[in-house]
């Protein structure tokens, strides 16, 4: 059996405990292990040394099954999954908190508190997250005792935000309808004259209880609810979610079908970019290129249309597969064709753009990422690899068929509005050419296999490189092939905490072309 | 700047004359054909994620337009037709009235809309945002977002209502000016669609607003939704 170098550490650390260690469906090692939760600091410290990055981190109501709860975290690191767990008390359920080590990790265990009852003991700010201030102390929706229709009483409260004072300091309360057409939320501007001083939010308010739902309901069924946790990532979220039931299964699909699934995400990410380039300069008011981009946005639409049936490629991917086939045609040829006539366009546009003083002037310097922040809070996808970190699912552990496709992982150095930018423009230039190759090399063959019966309460992940950034799903199968935990962890869960801090020290006006600089969608984080 | 003048000099009109679209709608609303439907089976019923299909008839509000009905079916048997806009009322035709009658009360010529993501996933946030592009244009029909419910004639609302969403819709609504018009657009504001069961889930707007009007679709492409706009102000394309 293979080892990966940090076994052996590892087995010093969770003795008594088997280590397993397997060949993963999607890349590289898998490797599991329990520890007692009075090592979990030495182990996410050796973790950390060896540069592992925290995926996700789950908690779990084990207690009819195993009679307690559990907290399981996943890492990647150089070509290995690894997910660690450790098992807590039935009664009080608690363990020390990865924070001060992973800051990455601090809103992951905020919402274990909120949704379980879980305590993270040493959390540095364990006021509520996910459930709002009217929620009752002692609902836990994720617990298995709280039925999934359950009604919540609402109970008095009021949002907590931290105190900031000072002469001359003003509260700017903003949302949770906004006056566009955009997804709701509140924010909290601390302000001083027109500098933005502190900047805190209330989100959640589109939580439906997504992760609750799934519970319970057959894996395929279960597929139509990741569709719909967000809809400008709905194939991201699909393929993610599909994957973790093909590595509970242990199946691997056909190439062809991982052909279609790169197709799939990359005229996703494609969309999305050519949107936010667009959407971006809603910002500063520059009508030329909102209105191009907007054009443009819709032409992809229309063309996922063709190509799939619908505008958002739902309906497209199953577990075991995916159900269309993109047989050879004419009308595959013109959508390339058209593929090919978008790319120019938006290459025009771009050039105007960057070209423009006004543009550069409002960008540059604008909302700064700094490198080390993006790095310590887990920032993901383009935000972060506009920050120099250099991320990227799709090549650090592949999946689909971006094994064999050519494509470069630009990145940009300073991290303000105009990196992040600059960013969706070069990564849409990769994907026009993965889309290219993709077409080019689609093998012939199947599309779908058939899912095995699933072995209940294993667990897996399953992840994406999306237009965001990571989507990763984290499943515990059930009896009867059903799910018995489903924890969905987006990039905009990843960079929700991180944007907060890009705001301080620049002015009100620029905050909405901040925000539209990372496009961090709601519903993915709300859930 | 040389090249974004000479850009903007170059530029046609893209805007789409409504009477041309030729876009397919995606994907429509199933129906039976119950000749072909062999007795005693009831896969589609079975594999109905929403309990939208059952008695061999698809309720189009509770529909999430998966089609994993058609895809079951052993014999071909459910095929598809556009999705209707429908009413929120008792019998159709005194309800198309009197709708009517509201709107020639509430708007003239033009309409105001006041938008209100009540707990969606962004997809027909998405599409809503795609009608101010230039291809639609919903501006060219007198039809207008506005940011504050005070101005609003008209209440478009998406999303399941959501508990933590639910007060904030209930105060837009109240903030508008009386009679208001409430559109629901998209599955699960018609009917709940997959969530409508979930604790942090309101099951729909119907259950919260009166709604006027429904645009079911999972999304409803931007097409369906100009015309259930302009079906609402009486001036059908
Ligand atoms: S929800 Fe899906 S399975 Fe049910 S009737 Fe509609 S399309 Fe068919």
């Amino acid at each position: 059996m293979y080892g990966h170098p940090i076994s052996k550490e590892l087995q010093k650390i969770n003795q008594g405990y088997p280590l397993t260690q397997n060949a993963s469906v999607l890349a590289g090692h898998k490797i599991k292990t329990e520890i007692p939760a009075n090592k979990l600091l030495d182990t996410v410290t050796l973790l950390k040394k060896h540069g592992a990055s925290l995926l996700t981190l789950v908690g779990v109501d084990e207690r009819e099954i195993k009679g307690g709860f559990g907290v399981y975290l996943v890492f990647s690191l150089s070509a290995a999954i690894m997910e660690i767990k450790v098992s807590l008390d039935p009664d009080h359920p608690s363990y020390p908190s990865v924070t001060p080590v992973i800051p990455a990790a601090h809103w992951l265990e905020r919402e274990i508190k909120d949704w379980l009852g879980i305590v993270p003991q040493g959390h540095p700010d364990l006021r509520r997250l996910a459930v709002h201030p009217d929620w009752p102390s002692d609902v836990f929706p994720l617990r298995k005792d709280f039925p999934a229709h359950g009604e919540v009483p609402r109970v008095e409260g009021e949002m907590e935000f931290f105190p900031v004072k000072g002469e001359g300091i003003y509260q700017v309360p903003v949302g949770p309808i906004h006056a566009g057409i955009i997804e709701p939320g509140h924010f909290r501007f601390f302000t001083f004259g027109e500098d933005v001083i502190n900047l805190q939010a209330q989100l959640f308010y589109t939580h439906r209880g997504i992760e609750k739902t799934a519970e319970g309901k057959h894996f395929h069924q279960a597929a139509l609810i990741a569709e719909r946790i967000c809809g400008a990532c709905s194939a991201s979220h699909t393929i993610a979610y599909a994957q973790a039931i093909e590595a509970l299964a242990g199946v691997v699909i056909p190439k062809r079908a991982q052909y279609i699934r790169t197709i799939l995400l990359e005229m996703e990410r494609l969309y999305n970019h050519v949107g936010d380039i667009g959407n971006i300069c809603a910002g500063i008011g520059f009508n030329f290129a909102i209105s191009r981009g907007a054009i443009l946005r819709e032409h992809l639409m229309r063309l996922n249309m063709r190509l799939t049936g619908h505008r958002y490629l739902r309906g497209t991917v199953i577990p075991g597969g995916v159900k269309i086939n993109l047989k050879a045609s004419s009308e595959l040829s013109s959508i390339r064709s058209e593929l090919s006539q978008i790319e120019e366009k938006l290459c025009q546009l771009t050039e105007i753009m960057l070209a423009s003083h006004s543009l550069l002037d409002r960008m540059q310097t604008t909302g700064i990422l700094p490198k080390e922040t993006a790095n310590d809070l887990g920032a993901v996808g383009t935000a972060a690899r506009a920050s120099a970190v250099n991320r990227d699912l799709r090549r650090d552990l592949p999946y689909a068929a971006y094994r064999e496709v050519k494509f470069a992982v630009p990145i940009q150095q300073e991290g303000d509005v105009f990196c992040r930018l600059k960013q969706r423009i070069d990564e849409g230039k990769q994907s026009f050419a993965i889309l290219q190759q993709a077409f080019e090399q689609l093998p012939p063959g199947e599309i779908r296999v058939k899912i095995p019966d699933l072995t209940p309460y294993q667990t897996a992940i399953g992840y994406t490189e999306s237009a965001r950034g990571a989507n990763v799903h984290w499943i515990m199968s059930g009896p009867n092939n059903t799910l018995y935990r489903y924890m969905v962890r987006s990039a905009s869960h990843c960079n929700w905490p991180v944007l907060p801090l890009c705001v301080p020290g620049n002015i009100i006006p620029d905050f909405p072309l901040i925000n539209k600089s990372f496009e961090l969608c709601y519903a993915c984080l709300d859930r | 700047m040389l090249n974004l003048i000479k850009e903007i000099m170059k530029s046609k009109i893209v805007t789409e004359d409504p009477t041309t679209w030729k876009e397919s709608l995606g994907r429509g609303l199933p129906v039976l054909d119950l000749n072909n439907c062999p007795a005693g089976c009831s896969r589609c019923e079975q594999i109905c994620p929403t309990g939208a299909l059952a008695d061999k008839v698809v309720d189009p509000k509770v529909c999430i337009y998966c089609h994993s009905c058609r895809q079951i079916c052993p014999v071909d048997a459910i095929g598809e037709t556009d999705i209707p806009l429908m009413k929120g009322s008792l019998t159709l035709e005194k309800l198309g009235q009197t709708l009517r009658e509201k709107i020639k009360q509430v708007c003239q010529r033009s309409l105001h809309i006041r938008y209100v993501d009540a707990g969606a996933c962004n997809a027909c946030d998405f599409e809503i945002n795609a009608l101010t592009n230039p291809i639609y244009d919903l501006q060219q029909y007198g039809v207008d977002f506005v940011a504050s419910p005070r101005h609003a004639d008209l209440l478009v609302v998406t999303g399941v209502v959501t508990r933590n969403l639910e007060i904030a819709l209930q105060k837009t609504y109240a903030a508008c000016p009386k009679p208001t018009l409430v559109i629901a657009i998209g599955s699960c504001a018609c009917g709940g669609g997959i969530f409508k069961d979930a604790y942090a889930a309101g099951g729909g707007v119907d259950k919260h607003l009166p709604v006027d009007l429904y645009v079911p679709g999972c999304p409803p492409t931007p097409i369906q939704i100009i015309k259930a706009i302009l079906t609402a102000i009486n001036r059908k394309k």
